[in-house]
């Protein structure tokens, strides 16, 4: 089910009805609840894939038991192992098989050795890179005893599979939210109004924003070898807006909506392109997923202590590992590459963590400095979409070369933009005012809580109203999927 | 707890209540002051293609029509009522664009009493039972008059484009009344004949190679809207005829199925695929991939009156 759909526009009114009111406030029936809803949530889009998630759940509910149970180093250990081995061999049949099996072909066939190895039409199922790590971070703070194991199954299928944030994330700790499925839930109308914001907001850069801004780029990458550099890099400009507005509104949506059934999630981004270089993108963009990379892999590799040779190693690890988590492809690995090759004289001279306020905080406009240095950590941003948007790297490099080349002073006009729904024009002003709204409100959780603030109310509906007016005259009619469903 | 819900549903609804007379406020100013390009999902397009506009009207004006055309453009540009008037058939083309079996069964619902006739020539065009049906919603709501039909398709559609479209056309409908209610009859190289035809200047048709045969997905909606106007029909003892209009050779080889939707038309009534009971080319018979001109229209209409009614 889609958080832009009809489908959705009907269930999420119905599940919170029967939360609050038929459940009468019973904890047990309301997480039983929560997994009902969960599994149709799922469920609506295959049903077939239910059982690994059911699978997904059993196996780490009975490491965690038999961590608790076992007190010998090695035989956790064990287990642990093979929590991860379940958890990533699932992830990696149904995401990397086609993936290696070719490449192996392609590396022996390259050393003179020619091989066949079959490659299976195998469905990538929706959102099992999310819930997979999420039940790996139960079993792995479980394995350090930072958390104590769960003995509710039900408490525990409702975390794993809770519908808001199951297919997209945030990518939940389970330190934080396995929790809230113990305590008593209260209604906050504070807490369910903002979240009401939230979703309003993020269906916002969903569907006005994001996929209007699909619309411009796919037109731009699919036929990249007929524009010049100039709308090249546009178009890789209209694909930053479209990954950012894409994902993040699906977050503020899963957050909101959290927010109706009392729960809190966490935040997973942060105006990530105001940001001044590219370690303060990194710890403004998909947060929950570089947080766990960070806990779970770059700090047991050593992090940044140690000698400079293993810091540049850890960083490539990280990186390439995330990129690779994106997707199997070349492209994604490069996206990764880059990013750390971004990275590296931030960390190697100890300047990663030099940005750690908002920008221009408490002024309307941010010092020349900074603006120039958000200017361009936004455009190396837009060089790195470039790889993971490209079809291949191949593409990804001609597009770059033309970018690179004199073409990219050409004036783009309106004949390059001929068969997008939307007039150009249009679209670039819609830009503007997200990009205004979203400078206005850098210091607070989304950008709407900016408007939400203000103490006249007539004010604050008039904010509402005109997203909601936007959503009407500018979204895309078809219900398109988010990017993030596919990874 | 019940307070701080049920204050957040007062307050929700109370949004609700202040949100949809503001929205709909919206719509009608910018439908009123923005060009079509400037605002993407507001269609309102009264007279723009197909003469809809007309033809309705004409349609609630016309009394016992004899023989009721039905269906898509195929059915207001491929059956000409003058050729029918010369061989003594009173007929009514009640044809609109891209117009679905659920768009049929409203119009029949609004006209068929008035035209009341006694033989519907209904033209089954494969694509139509596999369309959404947005198209025929925005021709209709804004060539039409408005009624639960025009909410049904609201519902079908689930398309924010349908819900403008409606808000902007109830404004128009309710405020202006009279506001463009002449459409021309003569517009770029279409006529509007009177009985509901329309006529393309006379124009040829340059050969495309064929793309690939796909497999068609039929709208399990757009089959039950079918079958019941068939129903409707036979229990007010109308002899109903289903046709499939000729297209280019072209055209018609992307469709990969033709028995299986032969066989559900055959079992649904009777049936004549002109595809296959005529020999058109391509290039002199018709003046797109879709549509026949002057001569295929003579031709085809002439083989029907034999096919059908002489034979």
């Amino acid at each position: 089910m889609l958080f832009n759909s009809i489908d959705f526009a009907v269930f999420l009114p119905i599940v919170f009805v029967l939360y609050w009111f038929v459940t009468q406030g019973r904890l047990r029936l309301q997480n039983l609840l929560i997994v009902a809803a969960s599994y149709l949530f799922y469920g609506w889009w295959d049903w077939r894939f239910l059982s690994l998630i059911l699978f997904s759940t059993l196996v780490d509910y009975t490491v965690g038991l038999a961590l608790k149970d076992v007190e010998n180093q090695r035989k956790r250990k064990l287990w642990l192992l093979a929590s991860i081995f379940v958890n990533l061999g699932l992830l990696g049949f149904f995401k990397y098989y086609n993936f290696f099996a070719e490449n192996f072909a392609a590396a022996f066939s390259f050393f003179g050795s020619p091989i066949k190895t079959g490659s299976l039409h195998i469905i990538l199922p929706v959102g099992i890179s999310f819930y997979t790590f999420q039940t790996m971070s139960y079993t792995i703070d479980v394995y350090r005893r930072k958390l104590e194991p769960t003995r509710d199954f039900i408490a525990f299928t409702a975390y794993v599979s809770f519908f808001p944030q199951l297919v997209a994330g945030p990518i939940e700790r389970a330190a934080n939210l396995l929790p809230q499925f113990y305590r008593k839930r209260e209604f906050s109308y504070a807490i369910a109004a903002e979240g009401m914001r939230q979703i309003l907001w993020g269906l916002f850069k969903k569907v006005v924003i994001a996929d209007n801004a699909a619309d411009f780029a796919n037109l731009i990458f699919n036929h990249s070898d007929q524009y010049p550099g100039s709308v090249l890099f546009l178009g890789g400009v209209f694909f930053a807006f479209q990954i950012y507005c894409d994902f993040s509104g699906y977050s503020d949506i899963a957050i909101g909506t959290a927010r109706l059934f009392g729960f809190e999630l966490m935040r997973n981004f942060a105006f990530p392109y105001f940001s001044r270089d590219i370690a303060e993108f990194w710890r403004r963009w998909h947060i929950s997923l570089s947080t766990w990379f960070r806990d779970y892999v770059y700090i047991p590799l050593g992090g940044s202590h140690g000698s400079a040779w293993i810091r540049i190693r850890n960083t490539f690890i990280i990186f390439v590992v995330s990129g690779f988590w994106h997707g199997a492809n070349w492209t994604f690995v490069a996206w990764g590459a880059l990013n750390a090759l971004y990275f590296l004289p931030l960390l190697l001279t100890r300047r990663n963590r030099m940005h750690l306020d908002i920008i221009g905080h408490g002024r309307v406009l941010p010092p020349l400095k900074e603006t120039l240095k958000m200017l361009l950590t936004f455009t190396l941003t837009v060089i790195a979409w470039i790889f993971f948007r490209a079809e291949n790297m191949g593409h990804a490099i001609s597009i770059l070369r033309e970018i690179g080349s004199a073409s990219l002073f050409t004036l783009p006009g309106g004949h390059h933009f001929a068969g997008t729904s939307l007039d150009p024009g249009v679209m670039f002003l819609l830009l503007g005012l997200f990009i205004l709204a979203e400078w206005l409100g850098r210091s607070r959780p989304f950008a709407l809580s900016h408007f939400a603030a203000h103490r006249w109310w007539g004010f604050r509906w008039f904010a509402y109203m005109m997203i909601i007016v936007l959503i009407g005259l500018f979204a895309q009619t078809t219900e398109s999927p988010f990017i993030y469903f596919q990874f | 707890m019940h307070k701080e819900l049920s204050h957040f549903l007062r307050r929700l609804l109370l949004f609700a209540g202040f949100a949809l007379p503001v929205y709909w406020l919206c719509i009608v100013v910018t439908g009123e002051l923005l060009p079509q390009r400037y605002r993407e999902n507001l269609s309102y397009l009264r007279g723009a293609y197909g003469h809809t506009f007309t033809r309705m009207q004409e349609a609630g004006a016309t009394h016992d029509a004899g023989i009721l055309f039905l269906g898509s453009s195929h059915t207001y540009r491929g059956f000409d009522t003058r050729i029918f008037a010369k061989h003594g058939f009173k007929t009514f083309n009640l044809g609109s664009s891209s117009q679905t079996p659920i768009h049929t069964r409203a119009l029949l619902y609004r006209y068929l009493d008035g035209l009341n006739p006694d033989v519907v020539i209904w033209e089954v065009y494969p694509e139509t039972f596999m369309l959404d049906g947005v198209e025929a919603s925005l021709d209709l709501i804004s060539n039409d008059h408005n009624d639960r039909y025009s909410a049904g398709f609201l519902l079908q559609n689930s398309n924010i484009k349908v819900l403008n479209t409606l808000l902007f056309s109830i404004y128009r409908n309710t405020i202006w009344p009279r506001y463009n209610q002449k459409e021309q009859g003569k517009k770029g190289m279409d006529t509007y004949i009177p009985g509901g035809y329309v006529e393309r200047d006379m124009a040829c048709f340059r050969y495309e190679a064929p793309e690939k045969p796909v497999e068609k997905v039929y709208k399990p909606s757009q089959i039950r809207a079918f079958q019941k106007s068939l129903a409707m029909l036979q229990k007010r003892h109308i002899r109903v005829i289903l046709v499939q209009a000729p297209v280019t050779r072209g055209l018609y080889a992307t469709f990969a199925s033709h028995q299986a939707f032969d066989s559900l038309m055959h079992a649904s009534g009777e049936y004549y695929n002109f595809n296959d009971i005529m020999q058109l080319d391509d290039s002199l018979h018709f003046f797109d991939a879709h549509h026949l001109n002057h001569e295929g229209v003579a031709l085809f209409n002439r083989t029907l009156i034999k096919e059908v009614f002489e034979k």
